[in-house]
C-alpha cells in the first residue's frame, strides 16, 4: 500500500513543473536506503535555508523508461540515482552531464579506488558515486564457523550439511541467472570481456566456470532453479548453510534471528585465482538537462561526500563509497560493511557498454542449458556468443527512401481518389451535413481513436520502415527489417529466435488454448445449466474469479506455483510420489505450464458467452431432439452447438486475437524458458525492442506483421461465416 | 448390424391388425405423482388409454396436463407411481425408447436446419438408410402439402406451415403414440379448426395412440374418444366427451364443460318424496324422483345445476307460477340464431341461452321474467362435497 501510494504521488509529482527553486532527485530506493536518504536530504535543507531538495521515489522498473522519455522534454529530474551500468546507453542518449574536471579530481581522493572508475567513459567522469554492491558469501556461522577460503573447502563445508531429503543444502543461490554465474568466470581466468575490452562468451576458461556450477548442481550441493525467494527462504529457515547474496539481504538475514557472518568468496582451487563478483555503483548523476547545475552538483557532492554518506551508511546500512564515513567508529565496526568491502577489492565491475543489454538472454541461456545437461558448456557458450553477434550486428544501412516515399505517396493518392469517389457515390458529404449533430457527438470518441489507437499505431507502422541506431535516432531501411524477419536470415528455422519457429509456436498455443477454453467453458455452462445443479449462482461467480482476477497476478500466482522446489503442483505430484518436476526445463512442460495458466484465465470468458447463448435457445428444441432419439452427444453436436455458434464465433475470434498476443502469460510464466523456446510472437518482438540492444525498427516490424497475421485470420473467420449463412 | 428397416406408413386406412403383445400402444398411468420439492403438481393420477385411443387431457391452466404428457414422454422423471408404454415399465428409460412423438405448443423446430432436415433428423439419428429416409420425407411432405417448402428454414415459413412440419416430424417416424401438447393454441381460429379436421383424419389413417392436452373444449370435444379432465393434479372424470357432458361427475367438470358455462345455485331438497322439489332462495325448481339417491332426507343442501340452454321462458299466465326462477334481466347479448340473457333474483344470477324467436317484442335490459327448467334437464350435485347426485350413488359420504 505505501508502495502503490509511492506510484502515485511520484506520477503526480512528475507531472506537476518542478518548483523554480527546487532540486529534484528521482532513485529507486525504499526501506532502509530510502530512510536514509531522507534523513540525509532534511539535514541537507537545514544548512541550505535559500534551495530546497524534493526526492521523489519512481518504481525501479520504471526509472530508466522514464528518464529517456522525460530528460530530453526538459521534464526529467535534476539529479537521479541509480546503478552505473545503463551509464554507456544514457551517454549515448544524452541523458546525463559530464562533471568538471575538479569534481573528478575531488572524487578519486573521497571515495575508495575502483567505485569512481566504473562512472568514467569516454574518459569523463560522469557520476559521483554512493554505494557499491557486489555480492558476497554469507554463512550460518552454527553450521559453517570458518569461512571456506577455496572452492574446496566451500564445496566440503557445503557436503557436510547437504541432505536434498530433508530440503538441506550446503549452498544456496540463484544458479540460473547469469549474475551469479560471474564470479565463477573470473575464478576460472574468464571474463565477459576480451583483452580490448570487446564483449564475449566463449572461452575455455567460462567453460570451465559453467561446468563447475553445473556439478554443484547435479550433486546437489546448490538447489536447482533458486530465486531470490528461494534462497532467503532456505537460509533464513537454517535450511542452507551458504548463500551468495547482496548487501539487500542483510535485513533478512538479520531478521531471522540466525547467526552469520559475510565473508569474500573464496578462492577457486583450479586456478588459484578468487572467485570475482560483479560490482554495481550507485551513483548520482547530473541530468543533462538540469537548469541549475551548478546547485546540483553542490547537492551531489554533499550527498555522495563524507557527511551524506556517513548517514546512509548508518542509517540505510548502505556499503558507502565514502572513505571518510569509515572513519566513523559505527560505521568501521559494522561487520557487514566491512566484508563487502573487502568483496569490492576483489570485485569487476559491470561492463556499462549498452551492448551488455543484450549479453544477459543469451548468456542465461547459455548457463541453464548447461545447468539441465542439455548441452556441453562449450557448445553452449558458443551458441550464446553467436547470438549475441547477431543481437549487437550493426543497423542495416540506410535505404535511399525516394523510391518508397513514391510508393507510399502513390497508394496513398490511390486510396484517397478511391475514398472520395466513394464518399461521393454514398453522398457522405450530405448525409453528415444532414445528420451533423449526430455526428457532432462522434467526435470526442472519434479523436480518442484517433489519439490512442491511429496515431501510435502509424507511428509504430513507420518504426517498422526504420532502424534504431542508438540514442533515439532512427535511420530509414525501407524493407529491410520485414526481409530479414521473413528470411530467418539470421537463424535456422528451428532455432526459437526464427520467425517461422516462434509463428508456429504462436499458433500451436493459440489453437490449443482457444480449443480448451471453448471445450472447458462449454463443458461447464452445460453443467451449470442442468436442474440437478445446486448452488447455481455460487458456482457462476466462483467460475469467473480467475477471469476476473487480473492477469499478471495469475500469471505470478502459477509461476510460483510450478517452481520445482517452493511449487504446489510439484509438491501434490510429491504425494504420488513423483520426482520434482523441471518444468520449465524442457518445451513440452514449460508450453504446458503456460497453457495451463492461460487456460485458467481464459475458460470462464467462453462459459459466460456459452452461457448467454444457452439462454437464448429454447429447451424444448433440445427435448424434441431428445423424443427423436438423439442421445446426449448428438443433441450437443447436431443441435445446441449449431444454435450457439453465431454467439461463440465472435467469441472465438476475440479470444483468438488475445491469446495470440497473451504476453503476460508467455514473459511471466515461462518467460520464454527453456532458451526461448516457447516466446510467442509478440514477446519475442518484446525481446527485439527491450533486450536485445532496443531495435525497436526490427520489433516494430514484428509488430506489424503480428497485425498482418490477425487482419488476416479475422477476415478468413468473416468470410467463413458468411458463406456459412450463404449457404441457408 | 445391418441397418434397421423402417416400419410401413399406412398412410391410408390399413387393414385392423390385431394389437398383439407389444406392438401396443397403450399406455398406462398408476397413481402416478409429480412433485417439485413440496409443490405436488400432479397428484395420484390413474389412467389407462387404450391402443388406437385419441385421449384428450384438458384442465384450467396451470393444472399439470403439460407435466403429465412430459412424464408420458419422459421429459420429466415420475416421483411416485407407475407408468406404462405398451406392456412394459417405462419409467427410467429415456425418450428417445420409448417411441413416441412429441408434437410442442412452442413447435420446437430446429431452427438451423432447413423443413427436410428437421424432417428427417429423427430418422437420421436413428441411422435408417438414407434412401429410406428420403422416400419417407417425401410421402410425409405429400400428406401435409409440405412438398414445395422442404429447403426453407423454419423462420420462411408461417405459423401454420410450421405447426405443419412440427406434425410431420412426429409422423416420419411412424411412433408406437403421438403426444401433442396444445399444438393449435399459436394459430387463428380459422385455420384451427382446419387443422383440428387433420388432425382427426391423421388420427384415422394413421391408426395411433393419441394423448393431446389442450383447455380448449372445442378441441377437446371434437377430437377425442376419450376426455380426461385434470383439475389441480388430480383427475376429476374420464369418459366419453358426451358423459362428461351431461352426467358431470362433479360440479367442477359441470363448470368446465360447455359454454357458456353450467348455471350453479346452492338449495335444499324440499317437497314430498314423490314430488321432490329444490328450493334456492324464492324459486322452486321440481326434479325427477327417480333420480335422486333413497337416501337423501329432505332438507339436504346441494347444488343445483341447469345447463343455459335447457332454461325456458315461462308464460306470464302459465300454470303453477310458483314454479322456476323469477327475476330480472340485467343484460341482453345477442348472438344472431340465439340470444344470452343473464338474469338476476334472489336466487343469485343465471345465464340463459335461448332462440331469439321465443322471445316477445319489446325486450331489454329491466324486464322481469321466469324461467323454467324441465325436471329431467336439472343436475343435483351434493351441496358439501359438489359430487354428482343420482340413483345409486350415496346421499351422503
Ligand atoms: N419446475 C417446476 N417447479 C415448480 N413448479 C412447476 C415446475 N414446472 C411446472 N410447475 C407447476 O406445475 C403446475 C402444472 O404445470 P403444467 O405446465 O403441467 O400446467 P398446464 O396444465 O400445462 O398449464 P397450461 O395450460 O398453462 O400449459 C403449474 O402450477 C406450474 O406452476
Ligand atoms: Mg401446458
Amino acid at each position: 500500500m505505501p508502495r502503490l501510494a509511492a506510484v502515485v504521488l511520484g506520477v503526480l509529482c512528475l507531472a506537476a513543473p518542478a518548483g523554480a527553486s527546487e532540486l529534484v532527485v528521482w532513485h529507486a530506493y525504499h526501506g532502509a536506503e530510502a530512510e536514509g536518504l531522507g534523513e540525509w536530504a532534511a539535514q541537507w535543507r537545514q544548512g541550505h535555508p535559500g534551495a530546497s531538495v524534493r526526492l521523489v521515489e519512481v518504481p525501479s522498473e520504471a526509472l530508466t523508461g522514464k528518464l529517456a522519455s522525460a530528460i530530453p522534454r526538459g521534464h526529467g529530474p535534476d539529479v537521479f540515482i541509480w546503478a552505473h551500468e545503463q551509464l554507456g546507453a544514457w551517454v549515448e542518449a544524452g541523458l546525463v552531464a559530464p562533471l568538471p574536471a575538479e569534481v573528478e579530481r575531488e572524487a578519486i581522493e573521497v571515495h575508495l579506488p575502483g567505485t569512481v572508475d566504473p562512472l568514467v567513459r569516454d574518459g569523463r567522469l560522469y557520476g559521483l558515486p554512493l554505494a557499491f554492491k557486489s555480492v558476497a558469501l554469507f554463512r550460518n556461522t552454527r553450521l559453517v564457523p570458518e569461512a571456506p577460503a577455496t572452492t574446496d573447502e566451500l564445496i566440503a563445508d557445503a557436503a557436510r550439511w547437504t541432505d536434498p531429503d530433508a530440503g538441506r543444502f550446503g549452498l544456496a543461490y540463484e544458479i540460473g541467472a547469469f549474475y551469479y554465474e560471474a564470479p565463477w568466470l573470473y575464478g576460472f581466468g574468464g571474463g565477459i570481456t576480451d583483452r580490448e575490452g570487446r564483449l564475449g562468451l566463449s572461452g575455455v576458461a567460462n567453460a570451465r566456470a559453467l561446468a563447475f556450477a553445473a556439478d554443484l548442481q547435479r550433486r546437489g550441493l546448490v538447489p536447482a532453479d533458486a530465486n531470490g525467494a528461494l534462497v532467503t527462504a532456505l537460509f533464513t529457515s537454517g535450511r542452507a548453510a551458504m548463500v551468495i547474496q547482496g548487501p539487500w539481504f542483510l535485513a533478512d538475514a538479520a531478521g531471522s534471528g540466525i547467526p552469520f557472518a559475510i565473508s569474500p568468496l573464496p578462492v577457486v582451487s583450479a586456478t588459484g585465482l578468487p572467485a570475482r563478483p560483479f560490482l554495481t555503483i550507485d551513483a548520482a548523476f547530473l541530468s543533462s538537462h538540469c537548469g541549475r547545475p551548478d546547485e546540483a552538483l553542490a547537492l551531489m557532492r554533499d550527498l555522495a561526500g563524507p557527511a551524506g554518506a556517513r548517514i546512509r551508511a548508518l542509517r540505510g546500512r548502505q556499503p558507502v563509497t565514502a572513505r571518510a564515513a569509515y572513519d566513523d567508529p559505527r560505521v568501521a565496526g559494522d561487520p557487514a560493511l566491512a566484508a563487502f568491502r573487502e568483496q569490492l577489492g576483489l570485485a569487476v565491475p559491470m561492463p556499462s557498454d549498452p551492448a551488455m543489454r543484450a549479453l544477459w538472454e543469451p548468456a542465461a541461456f547459455a548457463l541453464r542449458s548447461t545447468l539441465r545437461g542439455d548441452l556441453d558448456p562449450a557448445t553452449a557458450l558458443a551458441q550464446a556468443e553467436r547470438k549475441f553477434r547477431i543481437f549487437t550486428r550493426p543497423p542495416p544501412p540506410p535505404a535511399d527512401p525516394l523510391p518508397f516515399v513514391f510508393g507510399v505517396g502513390g497508394l496513398a493518392l490511390v486510396g484517397a481518389f478511391l475514398a472520395v469517389r466513394r464518399a461521393r457515390r454514398v453522398r457522405l458529404g450530405a448525409a453528415i451535413w444532414a445528420h451533423r449533430t449526430d455526428y457532432l457527438y462522434l467526435v470526442p470518441a472519434a479523436l480518442g481513436v484517433l489519439a490512442l489507437l491511429v496515431v501510435p499505431f502509424v507511428v509504430g507502422a513507420a518504426v517498422s520502415f526504420a532502424a534504431h541506431t542508438g540514442g533515439g535516432e532512427f535511420s530509414f531501411v525501407g524493407f529491410r527489417n520485414f526481409v530479414s524477419i521473413l528470411s530467418s536470415r539470421d537463424f535456422g528455422i528451428t532455432e526459437p529466435e526464427s520467425f517461422y519457429y516462434t509463428l508456429g509456436v504462436t499458433v500451436l498455443w493459440t489453437v490449443l488454448n482457444v480449443g480448451l477454453h471453448l471445450a472447458l467453458g462449454i463443458a461447464l455452462a452445460l453443467v451449470l445449466r442442468e436442474p440437478w445443479v445446486r448452488l447455481r449462482g455460487l458456482w457462476r461467480v466462483l467460475l469467473i474469479v480467475p477471469w476476473a482476477v487480473p492477469n499478471y497476478i495469475t500469471a505470478l500466482i502459477w509461476k510460483g506455483m510450478f517452481h520445482r522446489q517452493l511449487g504446489a503442483i510439484n509438491a501434490v505430484l510429491g504425494w504420488f510420489g513423483i520426482e520434482p518436476v523441471g518444468w520449465f526445463d524442457r518445451f513440452s512442460t514449460a508450453f504446458a505450464a503456460n497453457l495451463a495458466t492461460n487456460v485458467w484465465l481464459g475458460f470462464p470468458f467462453m462459459m459466460v458467452v456459452t452461457l448467454g447463448a444457452l439462454q437464448t435457445i429454447p429447451r424444448d428444441v433440445e427435448e424434441a431432439a431428445a423424443i427423436d432419439g438423439a442421445g446426449a452427444w448428438t443433441r450437443f453436436w447436431r443441435i445446441t452447438l449449431p444454435m450457439i455458434k453465431p454467439s461463440l464465433v465472435p467469441a472465438v475470434v476475440l479470444g483468438s486475437v488475445w491469446t495470440f498476443n497473451m504476453f503476460n502469460v508467455i514473459y511471466l510464466v515461462s518467460g520464454g524458458d527453456p532458451e526461448g523456446r516457447t516466446e510467442i510472437l509478440i514477446s519475442q518482438a518484446y525481446r527485439w525492442a527491450f533486450s536485445r540492444q532496443e531495435q525497436y525498427g526490427y520489433a516494430a516490424a514484428y509488430a506489424v506483421l503480428i497485425f498482418g497475421i490477425l487482419l488476416g485470420f479475422d477476415r478468413l473467420t468473416r468470410r467463413f461465416t458468411r458463406t456459412e449463412a450463404g449457404a441457408r | 448390424m445391418p441397418p434397421p428397416t423402417l416400419p410401413p406408413l399406412p398412410l391410408r386406412p390399413a387393414a385392423p391388425a390385431p394389437n398383439i403383445g407389444s406392438d401396443m400402444a397403450t399406455v398406462e398411468l398408476r397413481g402416478v405423482c409429480k412433485s417439485y420439492g413440496a409443490v405436488h403438481v400432479v397428484r395420484g393420477v390413474d389412467l389407462a388409454i387404450a391402443d388406437g385411443e385419441f385421449l384428450v387431457l384438458v384442465g384450467p391452466s396451470g393444472c399439470g396436463k403439460s407435466t403429465v404428457l412430459r412424464m408420458i414422454a419422459g421429459l420429466e422423471e415420475v416421483t411416485e407411481g407407475e407408468l406404462r408404454i405398451g406392456d412394459r415399465d417405462v419409467r427410467g428409460v429415456v425418450p428417445r425408447d420409448r417411441d413416441i412423438a412429441m408434437v410442442f405448443q412452442s413447435y420446437a423446430l430446429y431452427p438451423h436446419m432447413t423443413v427436410r432436415e428437421n424432417l428427417a433428423f429423427g430418422l437420421r439419428v436413428r441411422k435408417f438408410p438414407k434412401e429410406d429416409i428420403a422416400t419417407r420425407v417425401q410421402e410425409v411432405a405429400a400428406v401435409l402439402e409440405l412438398d414445395l417448402l422442404l429447403d426453407r428454414l423454419p423462420k420462411e415459413l408461417s405459423g401454420g406451415q410450421r405447426q405443419r412440419v412440427a406434425m410431420g416430424r412426429a409422423m416420419v417416424r411412424r411412433p408406437k403414440a403421438f403426444l401433442f401438447d396444445e399444438p393449435l393454441s399459436n394459430l387463428d381460429a380459422a385455420l384451427r379448426s382446419q387443422m383440428r379436421v387433420e388432425i382427426k383424419r391423421l388420427h384415422r389413417e394413421l391408426g395411433a395412440t393419441m394423448v393431446y392436452v389442450t383447455h380448449d373444449q372445442v378441441e377437446a370435444m371434437t377430437l377425442a374418444d376419450r376426455i380426461a379432465l385434470l383439475h389441480q393434479g388430480t383427475l376429476q372424470q374420464v369418459g366419453r366427451p358426451d358423459e362428461l357432458y351431461d352426467r358431470p361427475a362433479n360440479t367442477f367438470v359441470a363448470g368446465f364443460i360447455g359454454s357458456p358455462a353450467m348455471n350453479l345455485l346452492d338449495g335444499t331438497l324440499g317437497g314430498d318424496r314423490d314430488t321432490p322439489v329444490v328450493c334456492a332462495a324464492d324459486a322452486v325448481i321440481p326434479v325427477l324422483a327417480d333420480g335422486l339417491p333413497a337416501d337423501l332426507a329432505a332438507g339436504a343442501r346441494v347444488r343445483l345445476g341447469v345447463r343455459p340452454h335447457d332454461l325456458a321462458l315461462a308464460d306470464a299466465g302459465a300454470a303453477s307460477p310458483a314454479v322456476g326462477f323469477r327475476g330480472t334481466v340485467e343484460v341482453v347479448e345477442p348472438l344472431g340464431w340465439e340470444v344470452h340473457l343473464h338474469v338476476r333474483g334472489e336466487f343469485g344470477t343465471l345465464t340463459a341461452r335461448l332462440e331469439r324467436s321465443v322471445l316477445p317484442a319489446p325486450f331489454g335490459a329491466g324486464q322481469p321474467v321466469r324461467l323454467v327448467v324441465d325436471p329431467s334437464k336439472v343436475h343435483l350435485f351434493d351441496g358439501e362435497s359438489g359430487r354428482r347426485l343420482e340413483a345409486g350413488s350415496p346421499g351422503r359420504v
